[in-house]
Protein backbone atom coordinates (compact mmCIF):
# COMPACT_ATOMS: atom_id res chain seq x y z
CA UNK A 1 0.00 0.00 0.00
CA UNK A 2 2.85 2.25 -0.87
CA UNK A 3 0.40 4.42 -2.81
CA UNK A 4 -1.02 5.71 0.50
CA UNK A 5 2.32 6.98 1.70
CA UNK A 6 1.66 10.02 -0.48
CA UNK A 7 -0.41 12.68 1.21
CA UNK A 8 -1.93 13.77 -2.05
CA UNK A 9 -3.11 10.21 -2.79
CA UNK A 10 -4.78 9.97 0.62
CA UNK A 11 -6.59 13.21 -0.13
CA UNK A 12 -7.53 12.05 -3.63
CA UNK A 13 -9.05 8.87 -2.19
CA UNK A 14 -11.03 10.68 0.50
CA UNK A 15 -12.31 13.28 -1.96
CA UNK A 16 -12.95 10.62 -4.60
CA UNK A 17 -14.98 8.30 -2.39
CA UNK A 18 -17.12 11.13 -0.99
CA UNK A 19 -17.68 12.39 -4.53
CA UNK A 20 -18.64 8.90 -5.72
CA UNK A 21 -21.23 8.36 -2.97
CA UNK A 22 -22.70 11.79 -3.44
CA UNK A 23 -22.89 11.98 -7.19
CA UNK A 24 -24.20 8.46 -7.69
CA UNK A 25 -26.90 8.79 -5.02
CA UNK A 26 -28.06 12.03 -6.66
CA UNK A 27 -27.73 10.30 -10.01
CA UNK A 28 -30.54 7.82 -9.27
CA UNK A 29 -33.03 10.69 -8.93
CA UNK A 30 -31.41 12.65 -11.76
CA UNK A 31 -31.81 9.77 -14.22
CA UNK A 32 -35.37 8.92 -13.15
CA UNK A 33 -36.41 12.55 -13.45
CA UNK A 34 -34.83 12.70 -16.93
CA UNK A 35 -32.50 15.45 -15.77
CA UNK A 36 -29.25 13.88 -17.00
CA UNK A 37 -28.54 16.94 -19.12
CA UNK A 38 -28.98 19.21 -16.11
CA UNK A 39 -25.86 17.76 -14.50
CA UNK A 40 -23.94 18.30 -17.69
CA UNK A 41 -25.11 21.90 -18.09
CA UNK A 42 -24.32 22.74 -14.49
CA UNK A 43 -20.83 21.31 -14.72
CA UNK A 44 -20.04 23.69 -17.59
CA UNK A 45 -21.20 26.62 -15.49
CA UNK A 46 -19.17 25.35 -12.53
CA UNK A 47 -16.14 25.47 -14.78
CA UNK A 48 -16.73 29.14 -15.49
CA UNK A 49 -16.92 29.64 -11.71
CA UNK A 50 -13.49 28.04 -11.39
CA UNK A 51 -12.11 30.28 -14.14
CA UNK A 52 -13.61 33.36 -12.44
CA UNK A 53 -12.00 32.32 -9.16
CA UNK A 54 -8.61 31.98 -10.79
CA UNK A 55 -8.93 35.25 -12.65
CA UNK A 56 -10.11 37.33 -9.71
CA UNK A 57 -8.04 35.56 -7.11
CA UNK A 58 -10.59 33.80 -4.90
CA UNK A 59 -10.79 30.12 -4.06
CA UNK A 60 -11.93 28.47 -7.35
CA UNK A 61 -14.07 25.90 -5.54
CA UNK A 62 -16.26 28.63 -4.07
CA UNK A 63 -16.60 30.07 -7.55
CA UNK A 64 -17.73 26.68 -8.86
CA UNK A 65 -20.28 26.21 -6.06
CA UNK A 66 -21.71 29.72 -6.38
CA UNK A 67 -21.91 29.76 -10.19
CA UNK A 68 -23.50 26.28 -10.33
CA UNK A 69 -26.05 27.18 -7.64
CA UNK A 70 -27.02 30.39 -9.45
CA UNK A 71 -27.32 28.49 -12.73
CA UNK A 72 -29.58 25.92 -11.02
CA UNK A 73 -31.97 28.65 -9.90
CA UNK A 74 -31.83 30.17 -13.37
CA UNK A 75 -32.66 26.81 -14.98
CA UNK A 76 -35.68 26.38 -12.70
CA UNK A 77 -36.85 29.90 -13.56
CA UNK A 78 -36.59 29.58 -17.33
CA UNK A 79 -37.93 26.05 -17.22
CA UNK A 80 -41.21 27.59 -16.11
CA UNK A 81 -41.11 30.09 -18.97
CA UNK A 82 -40.41 27.33 -21.53
CA UNK A 83 -42.41 24.61 -19.83
CA UNK A 84 -42.96 22.70 -23.08
CA UNK A 85 -39.33 22.98 -24.17
CA UNK A 86 -37.39 22.31 -21.00
CA UNK A 87 -34.26 21.46 -22.96
CA UNK A 88 -34.09 25.05 -24.22
CA UNK A 89 -33.30 26.13 -20.66
CA UNK A 90 -30.51 23.58 -20.45
CA UNK A 91 -29.01 24.48 -23.82
CA UNK A 92 -28.97 28.16 -22.86
CA UNK A 93 -27.29 27.48 -19.53
CA UNK A 94 -24.81 24.97 -20.94
CA UNK A 95 -23.59 27.09 -23.84
CA UNK A 96 -23.76 30.26 -21.72
CA UNK A 97 -21.63 28.62 -19.04
CA UNK A 98 -19.09 27.34 -21.53
CA UNK A 99 -18.95 30.69 -23.29
CA UNK A 100 -18.32 32.49 -20.03
CA UNK A 101 -15.65 29.95 -19.08
CA UNK A 102 -13.82 30.39 -22.40
CA UNK A 103 -13.87 34.19 -22.13
CA UNK A 104 -12.59 34.11 -18.54
CA UNK A 105 -9.88 31.60 -19.48
CA UNK A 106 -8.67 33.73 -22.38
CA UNK A 107 -8.56 36.78 -20.11
CA UNK A 108 -6.17 35.05 -17.73
CA UNK A 109 -3.75 33.35 -20.12
CA UNK A 110 -1.41 32.07 -17.47
CA UNK A 111 -3.56 29.50 -15.66
CA UNK A 112 -4.31 27.13 -18.53
CA UNK A 113 -2.48 24.12 -17.07
CA UNK A 114 -4.26 24.40 -13.73
CA UNK A 115 -7.60 24.73 -15.47
CA UNK A 116 -6.90 21.51 -17.36
CA UNK A 117 -7.08 19.70 -14.03
CA UNK A 118 -10.60 21.04 -13.48
CA UNK A 119 -11.65 19.90 -16.93
CA UNK A 120 -10.53 16.29 -16.61
CA UNK A 121 -9.88 15.81 -12.90
CA UNK A 122 -6.59 15.49 -11.11
CA UNK A 123 -4.94 13.47 -8.36
CA UNK A 124 -2.16 15.76 -7.30
CA UNK A 125 -4.31 18.88 -7.31
CA UNK A 126 -6.64 17.91 -4.43
CA UNK A 127 -5.59 20.27 -1.63
CA UNK A 128 -6.37 19.90 2.10
CA UNK A 129 -8.89 22.74 1.83
CA UNK A 130 -10.53 20.95 -1.14
CA UNK A 131 -11.01 17.90 1.08
CA UNK A 132 -12.52 20.07 3.82
CA UNK A 133 -15.02 21.70 1.42
CA UNK A 134 -15.90 18.38 -0.23
CA UNK A 135 -16.60 16.66 3.09
CA UNK A 136 -18.56 19.55 4.60
CA UNK A 137 -20.77 20.29 1.61
CA UNK A 138 -20.96 16.57 0.82
CA UNK A 139 -22.31 15.78 4.29
CA UNK A 140 -24.90 18.53 3.89
CA UNK A 141 -26.04 17.12 0.53
CA UNK A 142 -26.34 13.54 1.83
CA UNK A 143 -28.27 14.74 4.87
CA UNK A 144 -30.67 16.65 2.61
CA UNK A 145 -31.17 13.54 0.46
CA UNK A 146 -31.91 11.41 3.51
CA UNK A 147 -34.36 13.91 4.98
CA UNK A 148 -36.15 14.59 1.68
CA UNK A 149 -36.11 10.97 0.49
CA UNK A 150 -39.88 10.51 0.65
CA UNK A 151 -40.67 13.84 -0.97
CA UNK A 152 -38.21 13.19 -3.77
CA UNK A 153 -39.57 9.69 -4.36
CA UNK A 154 -43.17 10.93 -4.53
CA UNK A 155 -42.40 13.89 -6.78
CA UNK A 156 -40.26 11.74 -9.08
CA UNK A 157 -42.86 9.00 -9.30
CA UNK A 158 -46.08 10.99 -9.72
CA UNK A 159 -45.93 14.75 -9.42
CA UNK A 160 -49.68 15.42 -9.39
CA UNK A 161 -50.37 12.86 -6.70
CA UNK A 162 -47.43 14.23 -4.69
CA UNK A 163 -48.94 17.70 -4.81
CA UNK A 164 -52.23 16.31 -3.51
CA UNK A 165 -50.56 14.56 -0.62
CA UNK A 166 -49.44 17.95 0.63
CA UNK A 167 -45.89 18.11 -0.74
CA UNK A 168 -44.64 21.54 -1.82
CA UNK A 169 -43.61 20.22 -5.23
CA UNK A 170 -42.16 23.49 -6.55
CA UNK A 171 -39.92 23.97 -3.53
CA UNK A 172 -38.75 20.34 -3.61
CA UNK A 173 -37.87 20.62 -7.32
CA UNK A 174 -35.90 23.84 -6.88
CA UNK A 175 -34.06 22.50 -3.84
CA UNK A 176 -33.20 19.30 -5.67
CA UNK A 177 -31.75 21.19 -8.65
CA UNK A 178 -29.71 23.22 -6.18
CA UNK A 179 -28.37 20.00 -4.63
CA UNK A 180 -27.42 18.72 -8.08
CA UNK A 181 -25.52 21.95 -8.67
CA UNK A 182 -23.57 21.58 -5.43
CA UNK A 183 -22.79 17.91 -6.09
CA UNK A 184 -21.59 18.67 -9.60
CA UNK A 185 -19.39 21.55 -8.42
CA UNK A 186 -17.83 19.32 -5.75
CA UNK A 187 -17.01 16.51 -8.09
CA UNK A 188 -15.18 18.50 -10.77
CA UNK A 189 -12.09 18.39 -8.53
CA UNK A 190 -11.62 14.63 -8.91
CA UNK A 191 -13.48 13.63 -12.08
CA UNK A 192 -13.42 16.93 -13.95
CA UNK A 193 -16.16 19.15 -15.32
CA UNK A 194 -16.52 17.32 -18.61
CA UNK A 195 -16.97 13.91 -16.99
CA UNK A 196 -19.12 14.62 -13.94
CA UNK A 197 -22.38 13.72 -15.60
CA UNK A 198 -20.99 10.32 -16.60
CA UNK A 199 -20.33 9.46 -12.96
CA UNK A 200 -23.84 10.66 -12.19
CA UNK A 201 -25.59 8.69 -14.91
CA UNK A 202 -23.66 5.45 -15.48
CA UNK A 203 -23.88 3.95 -11.94
CA UNK A 204 -27.62 4.71 -11.89
CA UNK A 205 -27.98 3.07 -15.29
CA UNK A 206 -26.15 -0.04 -14.04
CA UNK A 207 -28.25 -0.32 -10.90
CA UNK A 208 -31.54 0.11 -12.76
CA UNK A 209 -30.60 -3.01 -14.71
CA UNK A 210 -30.12 -5.21 -11.67
CA UNK A 211 -31.63 -3.75 -8.47
CA UNK A 212 -34.82 -5.30 -7.11
CA UNK A 213 -36.11 -2.28 -5.18
CA UNK A 214 -35.68 1.47 -4.98
CA UNK A 215 -33.46 1.29 -1.91
CA UNK A 216 -31.34 -1.39 -3.57
CA UNK A 217 -31.01 0.90 -6.60
CA UNK A 218 -29.22 3.42 -4.38
CA UNK A 219 -26.99 0.79 -2.83
CA UNK A 220 -25.92 -0.66 -6.19
CA UNK A 221 -25.36 2.78 -7.76
CA UNK A 222 -23.20 3.90 -4.84
CA UNK A 223 -21.32 0.59 -4.94
CA UNK A 224 -20.59 0.86 -8.66
CA UNK A 225 -19.46 4.49 -8.30
CA UNK A 226 -17.14 3.81 -5.37
CA UNK A 227 -15.69 0.77 -7.14
CA UNK A 228 -15.09 2.83 -10.29
CA UNK A 229 -13.48 5.71 -8.40
CA UNK A 230 -11.22 3.57 -6.22
CA UNK A 231 -10.00 1.35 -9.05
CA UNK A 232 -9.78 4.39 -11.33
CA UNK A 233 -7.54 6.20 -8.87
CA UNK A 234 -5.23 3.17 -8.56
CA UNK A 235 -4.93 2.85 -12.34
CA UNK A 236 -4.54 6.58 -12.76
CA UNK A 237 -1.67 6.56 -10.25
CA UNK A 238 -0.01 3.50 -11.75
CA UNK A 239 -0.12 4.62 -15.38
CA UNK A 240 -0.09 8.38 -14.83
CA UNK A 241 -3.29 9.06 -16.76
CA UNK A 242 -6.10 11.53 -15.93
CA UNK A 243 -8.29 10.05 -13.15
CA UNK A 244 -11.58 11.38 -14.51
CA UNK A 245 -11.29 9.53 -17.79
CA UNK A 246 -10.12 6.31 -16.13
CA UNK A 247 -13.02 6.38 -13.64
CA UNK A 248 -15.61 6.94 -16.35
CA UNK A 249 -14.15 4.19 -18.57
CA UNK A 250 -14.31 1.70 -15.69
CA UNK A 251 -17.93 2.64 -14.93
CA UNK A 252 -18.78 2.28 -18.62
CA UNK A 253 -17.05 -1.13 -18.69
CA UNK A 254 -19.16 -2.28 -15.72
CA UNK A 255 -22.31 -1.15 -17.52
CA UNK A 256 -21.27 -3.03 -20.66
CA UNK A 257 -20.59 -6.23 -18.73
CA UNK A 258 -23.94 -5.99 -16.92
CA UNK A 259 -25.80 -5.42 -20.19
CA UNK A 260 -24.04 -8.37 -21.84
CA UNK A 261 -24.78 -10.70 -18.91
CA UNK A 262 -28.39 -9.53 -18.86
CA UNK A 263 -28.76 -10.01 -22.60
CA UNK A 264 -27.19 -13.46 -22.34
CA UNK A 265 -29.54 -14.46 -19.52
CA UNK A 266 -32.51 -13.08 -21.44
CA UNK A 267 -31.64 -15.44 -24.31
CA UNK A 268 -31.36 -18.41 -21.98
CA UNK A 269 -34.74 -17.96 -20.32
CA UNK B 1 -55.23 0.39 13.52
CA UNK B 2 -55.78 -3.34 13.90
CA UNK B 3 -59.30 -2.74 15.13
CA UNK B 4 -59.97 -0.83 11.93
CA UNK B 5 -58.74 -3.73 9.89
CA UNK B 6 -60.97 -6.23 11.69
CA UNK B 7 -63.87 -3.91 11.28
CA UNK B 8 -63.18 -3.63 7.57
CA UNK B 9 -63.09 -7.39 7.15
CA UNK B 10 -66.33 -7.83 9.06
CA UNK B 11 -67.90 -5.28 6.77
CA UNK B 12 -66.93 -7.28 3.74
CA UNK B 13 -68.03 -10.55 5.32
CA UNK B 14 -71.42 -9.40 6.50
CA UNK B 15 -71.95 -7.52 3.28
CA UNK B 16 -72.89 -4.43 5.21
CA UNK B 17 -73.76 -1.67 2.81
CA UNK B 18 -73.51 1.99 3.63
CA UNK B 19 -76.99 3.46 3.21
CA UNK B 20 -77.34 6.50 1.01
CA UNK B 21 -78.14 9.44 3.20
CA UNK B 22 -80.21 12.18 1.56
CA UNK B 23 -78.74 14.69 4.00
CA UNK B 24 -75.16 13.55 3.42
CA UNK B 25 -72.50 16.22 3.56
CA UNK B 26 -71.29 17.80 0.36
CA UNK B 27 -67.86 16.53 -0.60
CA UNK B 28 -67.39 18.63 -3.71
CA UNK B 29 -69.32 21.69 -4.76
CA UNK B 30 -68.80 23.81 -7.86
CA UNK B 31 -70.63 27.12 -8.19
CA UNK B 32 -70.70 28.78 -11.60
CA UNK B 33 -67.20 27.68 -12.52
CA UNK B 34 -65.53 28.79 -15.74
CA UNK B 35 -62.21 27.56 -17.06
CA UNK B 36 -60.23 28.46 -20.20
CA UNK B 37 -57.11 27.09 -21.85
CA UNK B 38 -55.14 29.91 -23.47
CA UNK B 39 -58.23 32.08 -23.79
CA UNK B 40 -60.48 29.33 -25.16
CA UNK B 41 -63.24 28.51 -22.67
CA UNK B 42 -63.62 24.76 -22.08
CA UNK B 43 -66.05 24.92 -19.13
CA UNK B 44 -68.67 27.63 -18.65
CA UNK B 45 -71.04 28.23 -15.77
CA UNK B 46 -70.61 24.76 -14.31
CA UNK B 47 -72.38 24.13 -11.01
CA UNK B 48 -72.59 20.74 -9.41
CA UNK B 49 -72.54 19.00 -6.09
CA UNK B 50 -71.22 15.60 -5.06
CA UNK B 51 -72.38 14.19 -1.74
CA UNK B 52 -70.67 11.77 0.62
CA UNK B 53 -71.27 8.21 -0.56
CA UNK B 54 -71.90 9.15 -4.20
CA UNK B 55 -70.36 7.24 -7.08
CA UNK B 56 -70.12 9.77 -9.90
CA UNK B 57 -68.79 8.86 -13.33
CA UNK B 58 -67.79 11.79 -15.55
CA UNK B 59 -68.10 10.79 -19.16
CA UNK B 60 -67.91 12.68 -22.42
CA UNK B 61 -66.22 12.88 -25.80
CA UNK B 62 -62.45 13.30 -26.11
CA UNK B 63 -61.31 16.80 -25.28
CA UNK B 64 -64.52 17.62 -23.40
CA UNK B 65 -62.57 18.79 -20.34
CA UNK B 66 -63.44 15.78 -18.14
CA UNK B 67 -59.95 15.59 -16.68
CA UNK B 68 -59.87 19.37 -16.39
CA UNK B 69 -63.03 19.21 -14.32
CA UNK B 70 -61.47 16.60 -12.02
CA UNK B 71 -58.30 18.66 -11.62
CA UNK B 72 -60.36 21.72 -10.78
CA UNK B 73 -62.18 19.76 -8.08
CA UNK B 74 -58.93 18.89 -6.27
CA UNK B 75 -57.26 22.24 -6.84
CA UNK B 76 -54.58 21.14 -9.33
CA UNK B 77 -56.04 23.78 -11.67
CA UNK B 78 -57.42 27.16 -10.69
CA UNK B 79 -60.80 28.22 -12.10
CA UNK B 80 -61.10 31.42 -14.13
CA UNK B 81 -64.22 32.44 -12.25
CA UNK B 82 -66.56 30.73 -9.79
CA UNK B 83 -66.11 28.90 -6.56
CA UNK B 84 -64.97 25.37 -5.77
CA UNK B 85 -65.44 23.84 -2.34
CA UNK B 86 -63.93 20.61 -1.08
CA UNK B 87 -65.44 19.31 2.17
CA UNK B 88 -67.00 22.74 2.64
CA UNK B 89 -63.70 24.61 2.34
CA UNK B 90 -62.46 26.79 -0.47
CA UNK B 91 -60.25 24.39 -2.45
CA UNK B 92 -57.43 26.95 -2.54
CA UNK B 93 -57.16 26.73 1.23
CA UNK B 94 -57.83 23.00 1.52
CA UNK B 95 -55.04 21.22 3.42
CA UNK B 96 -56.65 18.04 4.79
CA UNK B 97 -54.82 15.86 2.30
CA UNK B 98 -55.61 12.67 4.21
CA UNK B 99 -59.26 12.99 3.23
CA UNK B 100 -58.67 12.70 -0.51
CA UNK B 101 -57.15 9.94 -2.61
CA UNK B 102 -56.12 10.82 -6.15
CA UNK B 103 -55.21 8.47 -8.97
CA UNK B 104 -53.69 10.42 -11.85
CA UNK B 105 -53.38 9.34 -15.47
CA UNK B 106 -49.79 8.51 -14.57
CA UNK B 107 -51.04 5.00 -13.82
CA UNK B 108 -51.33 4.35 -17.54
CA UNK B 109 -48.10 6.12 -18.47
CA UNK B 110 -45.78 5.03 -15.69
CA UNK B 111 -42.15 4.52 -16.60
CA UNK B 112 -41.84 0.72 -16.42
CA UNK B 113 -38.10 1.06 -15.82
CA UNK B 114 -38.79 2.84 -12.51
CA UNK B 115 -36.99 0.53 -10.10
CA UNK B 116 -39.48 0.50 -7.23
CA UNK B 117 -41.42 -2.33 -5.59
CA UNK B 118 -45.18 -2.34 -5.14
CA UNK B 119 -44.67 -1.78 -1.42
CA UNK B 120 -42.42 1.25 -2.00
CA UNK B 121 -44.90 2.81 -4.41
CA UNK B 122 -47.94 2.27 -2.17
CA UNK B 123 -45.99 3.49 0.85
CA UNK B 124 -45.16 6.74 -0.93
CA UNK B 125 -48.87 7.60 -0.81
CA UNK B 126 -48.64 7.72 2.96
CA UNK B 127 -47.12 11.15 3.36
CA UNK B 128 -46.98 12.44 6.88
CA UNK B 129 -44.78 15.52 6.63
CA UNK B 130 -42.49 15.90 9.62
CA UNK B 131 -44.19 13.06 11.48
CA UNK B 132 -42.42 10.57 9.22
CA UNK B 133 -39.70 9.64 11.69
CA UNK B 134 -42.20 8.10 14.06
CA UNK B 135 -44.74 6.59 11.72
CA UNK B 136 -43.00 3.35 10.68
CA UNK B 137 -45.51 0.95 12.21
CA UNK B 138 -48.53 3.02 11.21
CA UNK B 139 -47.22 3.23 7.69
CA UNK B 140 -46.64 -0.52 7.39
CA UNK B 141 -50.14 -1.26 8.65
CA UNK B 142 -51.68 1.29 6.31
CA UNK B 143 -49.78 -0.18 3.34
CA UNK B 144 -50.84 -3.71 4.28
CA UNK B 145 -54.47 -2.68 4.50
CA UNK B 146 -54.35 -0.79 1.19
CA UNK B 147 -52.78 -3.63 -0.80
CA UNK B 148 -55.37 -5.97 0.75
CA UNK B 149 -58.23 -3.70 -0.28
CA UNK B 150 -56.87 -3.38 -3.82
CA UNK B 151 -56.39 -7.13 -4.08
CA UNK B 152 -52.64 -7.13 -4.65
CA UNK B 153 -51.44 -8.43 -1.29
CA UNK B 154 -49.24 -11.08 -2.88
CA UNK B 155 -47.33 -8.64 -5.07
CA UNK B 156 -45.71 -6.40 -2.44
CA UNK B 157 -42.12 -7.22 -3.31
CA UNK B 158 -42.47 -7.28 -7.08
CA UNK B 159 -41.07 -4.44 -9.20
CA UNK B 160 -43.86 -2.38 -10.74
CA UNK B 161 -42.28 -2.78 -14.17
CA UNK B 162 -42.91 -6.52 -13.99
CA UNK B 163 -46.66 -6.25 -13.43
CA UNK B 164 -49.46 -6.41 -15.98
CA UNK B 165 -51.34 -3.22 -16.81
CA UNK B 166 -54.30 -4.34 -14.71
CA UNK B 167 -52.13 -5.11 -11.69
CA UNK B 168 -50.37 -1.78 -12.02
CA UNK B 169 -53.69 0.09 -11.91
CA UNK B 170 -54.42 -1.64 -8.63
CA UNK B 171 -51.05 -0.53 -7.26
CA UNK B 172 -52.02 3.07 -8.01
CA UNK B 173 -55.40 2.47 -6.43
CA UNK B 174 -53.73 1.10 -3.30
CA UNK B 175 -51.44 4.15 -3.26
CA UNK B 176 -54.51 6.39 -3.38
CA UNK B 177 -56.19 4.35 -0.61
CA UNK B 178 -53.28 4.21 1.80
CA UNK B 179 -54.33 7.27 3.81
CA UNK B 180 -57.90 5.95 4.22
CA UNK B 181 -59.41 8.77 2.18
CA UNK B 182 -63.09 9.68 2.30
CA UNK B 183 -63.19 10.42 -1.41
CA UNK B 184 -61.34 8.93 -4.37
CA UNK B 185 -60.67 10.96 -7.52
CA UNK B 186 -59.69 8.81 -10.50
CA UNK B 187 -58.57 10.16 -13.86
CA UNK B 188 -59.20 7.58 -16.60
CA UNK B 189 -57.83 4.75 -14.47
CA UNK B 190 -58.58 1.94 -16.90
CA UNK B 191 -56.85 3.34 -19.97
CA UNK B 192 -54.89 0.70 -21.84
CA UNK B 193 -55.86 -2.38 -19.87
CA UNK B 194 -57.82 -5.39 -21.06
CA UNK B 195 -61.60 -5.66 -20.71
CA UNK B 196 -61.58 -8.29 -17.96
CA UNK B 197 -59.18 -6.22 -15.81
CA UNK B 198 -61.33 -3.16 -16.42
CA UNK B 199 -64.41 -5.01 -15.20
CA UNK B 200 -62.55 -6.16 -12.10
CA UNK B 201 -61.30 -2.67 -11.41
CA UNK B 202 -64.80 -1.20 -11.56
CA UNK B 203 -66.11 -3.95 -9.30
CA UNK B 204 -63.38 -3.04 -6.82
CA UNK B 205 -64.42 0.61 -6.92
CA UNK B 206 -68.04 -0.34 -6.38
CA UNK B 207 -67.07 -2.44 -3.35
CA UNK B 208 -65.08 0.46 -1.90
CA UNK B 209 -68.04 2.75 -2.45
CA UNK B 210 -70.65 0.42 -0.98
CA UNK B 211 -68.75 -1.33 1.80
CA UNK B 212 -66.23 1.31 2.85
CA UNK B 213 -68.48 4.28 2.19
CA UNK B 214 -65.82 5.98 0.07
CA UNK B 215 -67.15 8.63 -2.31
CA UNK B 216 -65.93 7.89 -5.84
CA UNK B 217 -65.51 10.44 -8.63
CA UNK B 218 -64.14 8.89 -11.78
CA UNK B 219 -63.35 10.24 -15.23
CA UNK B 220 -63.83 7.57 -17.86
CA UNK B 221 -64.54 7.11 -21.54
CA UNK B 222 -66.18 3.75 -20.88
CA UNK B 223 -69.93 4.48 -20.94
CA UNK B 224 -70.88 0.85 -20.38
CA UNK B 225 -68.90 0.50 -17.17
CA UNK B 226 -70.03 3.89 -15.90
CA UNK B 227 -73.60 2.94 -16.57
CA UNK B 228 -73.22 -0.42 -14.82
CA UNK B 229 -71.52 0.76 -11.67
CA UNK B 230 -72.03 4.46 -11.04
CA UNK B 231 -74.95 5.88 -9.09
CA UNK B 232 -74.66 9.22 -10.87
CA UNK B 233 -73.50 10.01 -14.35
CA UNK B 234 -72.07 13.39 -15.28
CA UNK B 235 -72.03 14.09 -19.00
CA UNK B 236 -69.41 16.68 -19.89
CA UNK B 237 -70.28 18.23 -23.21
CA UNK B 238 -70.27 21.67 -24.86
CA UNK B 239 -68.60 23.31 -21.84
CA UNK B 240 -71.40 22.12 -19.55
CA UNK B 241 -71.88 19.24 -17.15
CA UNK B 242 -75.23 17.43 -17.00
CA UNK B 243 -75.63 15.18 -13.98
CA UNK B 244 -78.19 12.39 -14.03
CA UNK B 245 -79.13 9.93 -11.33
CA UNK B 246 -78.45 6.52 -12.79
CA UNK B 247 -82.03 5.23 -12.46
CA UNK B 248 -84.07 2.89 -14.60
CA UNK B 249 -85.40 5.78 -16.64
CA UNK B 250 -81.93 6.69 -17.85
CA UNK B 251 -80.72 4.28 -20.50
CA UNK B 252 -77.26 3.81 -21.89
CA UNK B 253 -78.64 4.98 -25.25
CA UNK B 254 -80.02 8.12 -23.67
CA UNK B 255 -76.66 8.99 -22.17
CA UNK B 256 -74.91 8.30 -25.44
CA UNK B 257 -77.38 10.56 -27.19
CA UNK B 258 -76.73 13.38 -24.74
CA UNK B 259 -73.05 12.99 -25.47
CA UNK B 260 -73.60 12.96 -29.21
CA UNK B 261 -72.22 9.47 -29.72
CA UNK B 262 -73.60 7.48 -32.63
CA UNK B 263 -74.61 4.12 -31.26
CA UNK B 264 -75.99 1.00 -32.86
CA UNK B 265 -79.52 1.85 -31.80
CA UNK B 266 -82.07 -0.81 -31.06
CA UNK B 267 -84.75 1.57 -32.23
CA UNK B 268 -83.48 1.38 -35.78
CA UNK B 269 -84.07 -2.34 -35.84
CA UNK B 270 -87.54 -1.97 -34.39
Amino acid sequence: MYIFTFDFMQRAFIAGIITAVLVSAMGVFVVLRRMSLVGDSLSHVALSGVAAGMLFGFYPFYGALAFAALAALFIEAIRKAFSKYAEVALAVVMSGGMGLAVVLISLGKSFNADLFSYLFGSLVAVSPSDVRVISTVGFFILLSLAVLYRELFSVTFDEEAARLSGIAVGAVNTYFTLLVALAVALSIRVVGALLVSALMVIPAAVSMQIARSFKATFAVAVGVAVLSVVSGLFISFAFDVAPGGTIVLIAAAILTVVLIIKGFRGKLT
Amino acid sequence: MIAGEVNLKSNVNTGKIYQKNPFAAEVVKLIDVTFSYNGTPVLEGVSLSVKAGDFLALIGPNGAAKSTLLKLMVGLLKPGTGEIRLFGQDVRRFREWGKIGYMSQQAAHVNTAFPATVEEVVSSGFYSGFGRLFDGKKRREAVERAVDLAGIAGLSHRLIGELSGGQRQKVFLAKALVKKPQVLFLDEPTTGIDAASQQEFYRLLMDLNRHEGITVIIVTHDIGAAFDKAGKIGCVRDKKVYIHDNTDEVTEEHIAEVLGYRIPSRQKIL
